[in-house]
This record gives C-alpha cells, sequence and structure tokens, in this order.
C-alpha cells in the first residue's frame, strides 16, 4: 500500500467514523452482548451472572409467553392480509387515470405519516363502546336491521307479536373492552398504515410494461383477467417483498397496544410479544429473559421469512431473471 | 406511613407470597416505626390533609397488608391486573382466577429464590 493510498484509507475511515462508532456502539455491541445476556440472570443493576440455558427452559414453561405468541400470531394473521389487500386495492385505485389524482394519492398517504401515539390516542377515541364516532355510526344501522329482522320474525309468525320487540337488538360491539373485539380493533387501525405500503405498490404498478397490458387487450382479456395475468405476475417481487416487511412488522407489533390496551387488556387478549418482552426488560428487570425473548422472535422471523421466500419461488416473477 | 397498603385481599390467597413472612413482618417493623397513631390530636387537628386521619388508620385495617419486599412483586401485581381484567369480564370466578396467579406465580417465586442461591444472595 502506497503512502497516498494509506493516506485517503486512513481518511476515508475518518468521514466515516462516526457511522462506525454508532454502529459499533449502539447496533453491533448490543446485538452481541444480548446473545451473552440471554444466558445470564441480568438484572441491569446487578453483574450479569452466567445460568446456561434457564432463560430458554423458564421460557418454555411460562404460560403468558405461550399467550403473547398466540395473541402475536393470530394478530399477525389477521392483520397481514387485511393490511396487504387494503394496500393493494388503494393501489390500483390510485393508479387509475382520473382528474385530480395527486390529491387522492395525498389524501390517502397522510394516515401514514400521523405517529403512533397520536394514532393510538385518536383510535382509543374512535373505538369507544359507549361514545366512540364508529358505533355511533354503526348503531343506527344495526338498529335498522335488527328491526328488519324483528319485523321478518313477527311476519313468519313465529314468535308472538309482544315479544318481538327487544327480541333481537344489534349494537356496536365494546371494541376495546371485549377480549373477542379487541384484536380485530387493532386490525382496523392498522389499516390506517398502509400508507408506505400502498406507496410501494404504486410504484410498481406504474412500472408494469405498457406492451403487456396492450398485448393482452389485443388478446381479449377483461379487465380481471389483465389484473390477474398481466399486472399481478410483474407486481410479485413488490408483493413478496411487502408481505415479508409485514410479516416483520406484525410480529413486532408494540406502541399502538402498549398505549391503547394497558396490560394487554382485556384479560391479556392484547398481550403481544414485544410488550411481555419489554416488562421483562424494563418492568421486571430481566434483561436476560428479555434478551433470552428478543433472540427467539429473531429465529421465529428468520424462519418465517425463508419459509417466505421458499414458497414464493415459484410464484414470484423477476423481469430481469 | 406505610409505601403501600393494599385491601380486599383475604390473607389464604396469598400465602405463598406472604409465607415468607420476613418481608412482611419488615414492612409492619416499619409502619410501627413511625406509628400516625402515637401522635397528638393537634397532630390531625392542624394537618394540612382533611383526610389524613383516614389515612393513619388505613394500615391498622384488617385487610391491610405491606407490600413484601420480593424482587418478582411487578410480575405478581401484572398477575393480579390480569385476573381481575378476567373477574371483570365474567370469564374466571374470583376463586379460579387467584388460583390460576398462584399457579403461574409459584414456579416464578421458585425460579427466583433458585436464582437468588445462584447469586449468593440467600
Amino acid at each position: 500500500m502506497t503512502l497516498i493510498t494509506r493516506q485517503q484509507a486512513r481518511a476515508g475511515f475518518a468521514f466515516a467514523s462516526p457511522w462506525l462508532v454508532g454502529f459499533c456502539v449502539f447496533l453491533a455491541y448490543p446485538v452481541l452482548a444480548s446473545i451473552y445476556f440471554s444466558f445470564c440472570d441480568y438484572s441491569v443493576l446487578k453483574a450479569p451472572v452466567f445460568i446456561g440455558a434457564d432463560n430458554y427452559k423458564e421460557l418454555w414453561g411460562d404460560e403468558v409467553f405461550w399467550t403473547a405468541i398466540k395473541n402475536t400470531l393470530v394478530y399477525a394473521a389477521m392483520a397481514l392480509p387485511t393490511g396487504m389487500l387494503t394496500a393493494l386495492i388503494l393501489a390500483m385505485l390510485l393508479n387509475a387515470k382520473v382528474k385530480g389524482m395527486p390529491f387522492f394519492r395525498t389524501i390517502f398517504f397522510i394516515p401514514a405519516l400521523v405517529p403512533q401515539v397520536s394514532l393510538a390516542v385518536l383510535w382509543l377515541w374512535i373505538l369507544n363502546g359507549e361514545h366512540g364516532i364508529l358505533n355511533n355510526l354503526l348503531n343506527p344501522i344495526l338498529h335498522g336491521v335488527s328491526r328488519v329482522g324483528n319485523l321478518g320474525v313477527t311476519v313468519l309468525n313465529l314468535v308472538p307479536f309482544h315479544h318481538t320487540y327487544d327480541m333481537l337488538d344489534l349494537q356496536g360491539p365494546n371494541w376495546l373492552g371485549s377480549p373477542a373485539w379487541s384484536k380485530p380493533s387493532m386490525v382496523v387501525l392498522g389499516v390506517w398504515g398502509v400508507g408506505n405500503a400502498m406507496l410501494i405498490y404504486l410504484a410498481s404498478l406504474q412500472d408494469v410494461p405498457t406492451e403487456l397490458v396492450e398485448a393482452a387487450d389485443l388478446d381479449g382479456a377483461s379487465s380481471w383477467q389483465k389484473t390477474l395475468n398481466v399486472t399481478i405476475p410483474m407486481i410479485s417481487p413488490v408483493i413478496l417483498f411487502n408481505m415479508i416487511m409485514g410479516i416483520i412488522g406484525t410480529l413486532q407489533v408494540f406502541t399502538v397496544p402498549y398505549i391503547m390496551f394497558p396490560n394487554g387488556d382485556p384479560a391479556r387478549s392484547t398481550y403481544f410479544y414485544t410488550e411481555y418482552l419489554y416488562d421483562n426488560a424494563f418492568k421486571y428487570h430481566r434483561m436476560g429473559y428479555a434478551s433470552a425473548m428478543g433472540w427467539i422472535l429473531f429465529v421465529m422471523i428468520l424462519i418465517l421469512t425463508f419459509v417466505s421466500i421458499r414458497f414464493s419461488e415459484r410464484h414470484v416473477h423477476y423481469q430481469g431473471g | 406511613m406505610p409505601v403501600v397498603v393494599l385491601e380486599g385481599l383475604e390473607s389464604g390467597d396469598f400465602s405463598f407470597i406472604t409465607g415468607a413472612e420476613a418481608p412482611v413482618a419488615r414492612g409492619k417493623q416499619a409502619v410501627a416505626a413511625e406509628d400516625p397513631q402515637n401522635v397528638s390530636p393537634e397532630f390531625y387537628a392542624k394537618h394540612p390533609n382533611p383526610f389524613i386521619k383516614l389515612f393513619a388508620d388505613l394500615p391498622y385495617g384488617k385487610n391491610a397488608y405491606a407490600v413484601p419486599k420480593i424482587g418478582i412483586w411487578p410480575e405478581y401485581t401484572s398477575e393480579i391486573d390480569a385476573a381481575f381484567s378476567k373477574i371483570m369480564l365474567e370469564e374466571k370466578t374470583p376463586q379460579e382466577a387467584l388460583d390460576d396467579v398462584a399457579h403461574r406465580m409459584q414456579p416464578k417465586l421458585e425460579q427466583y429464590e433458585h436464582r437468588l442461591q445462584a447469586r449468593g444472595e440467600k
């Protein structure tokens, strides 16, 4: 190495040093240290004590750990397809050649910019079972449905008339207070955050070669056939990318449920994996246990990503490949 | 004054935690050391808080307990919160919910003691 090359290398490292230091101190060291801490009893306040695989063994028998995994997987199974489908449909609508499209694109993207905490507080008001806007909109509709249902039952003479009034009285669900509705309410709320995925879909839709669409037109393909046989295959790498990002995002869901459902209420139905991890690390001061949970989550995400990529090999079409 | 007072808990339900009497005893000793009932009537009369007598009497209620000095207490309160939620939703009876708490916390208590031994703190 010549003197000039050495000087250039030194200058290069000097310029890159802010990032290098940040990477080592705030990422590489914590990641490596957490591997060691996952095998330790470590409360942060005292020096870590090596305990072998005890944390992992304890996690295996920890009921709350399994509850948190179940909640997270159920939520991911609901939120992932809903979010992906909503984002794709919105992107297709926003790809249409309609006057004033930049305005609509902005309107649909803005919710994704709302900070998570504000979003959670806003939806606490919207989803309030008694005074929330959503139930105030739903209740008149459900009341109408109830009346039609009651009328139908009366006309069919299934029950005496004087019993029918109270027979069917549908009301909006207790979104935040019922274990059956708490996760669906999170899914509804999650649709607000599809703006980023929608934007990526939109970019990929604009990249679909027009000659393919025109060829399909000449062959007499309907809109649905063009979507299914041209558009979807051409944007399939982006669908895979959004799916993997969605898997990672839904398995790491934290801020919104932590604010909306303290302690995983109601009845731990919204106690997600990262919440239990956070509680162990910063509430119970069990950093070793939390580190073990972190590594288990990492392995789970790794496996799911690997499986997604393997299963998508036949269905994803890369233009260059 | 005691740091925290818990009410409405039957002593038998939580014996596995309070069974280690030492932390509870220490809590009660702390209360006795600053016994608010040994003050003069003027203390209550002149105190800026009009409800001070109520607070002074609370630790002597029949359901009052000092919080045990135990490292897994935050986990324990979290379990109690979850049990309370299930009772409120009528998913479980108080007996079933508290049995669940005992069932979940017993291994954690044993694990906690095991780790104290590993650290040489017990």
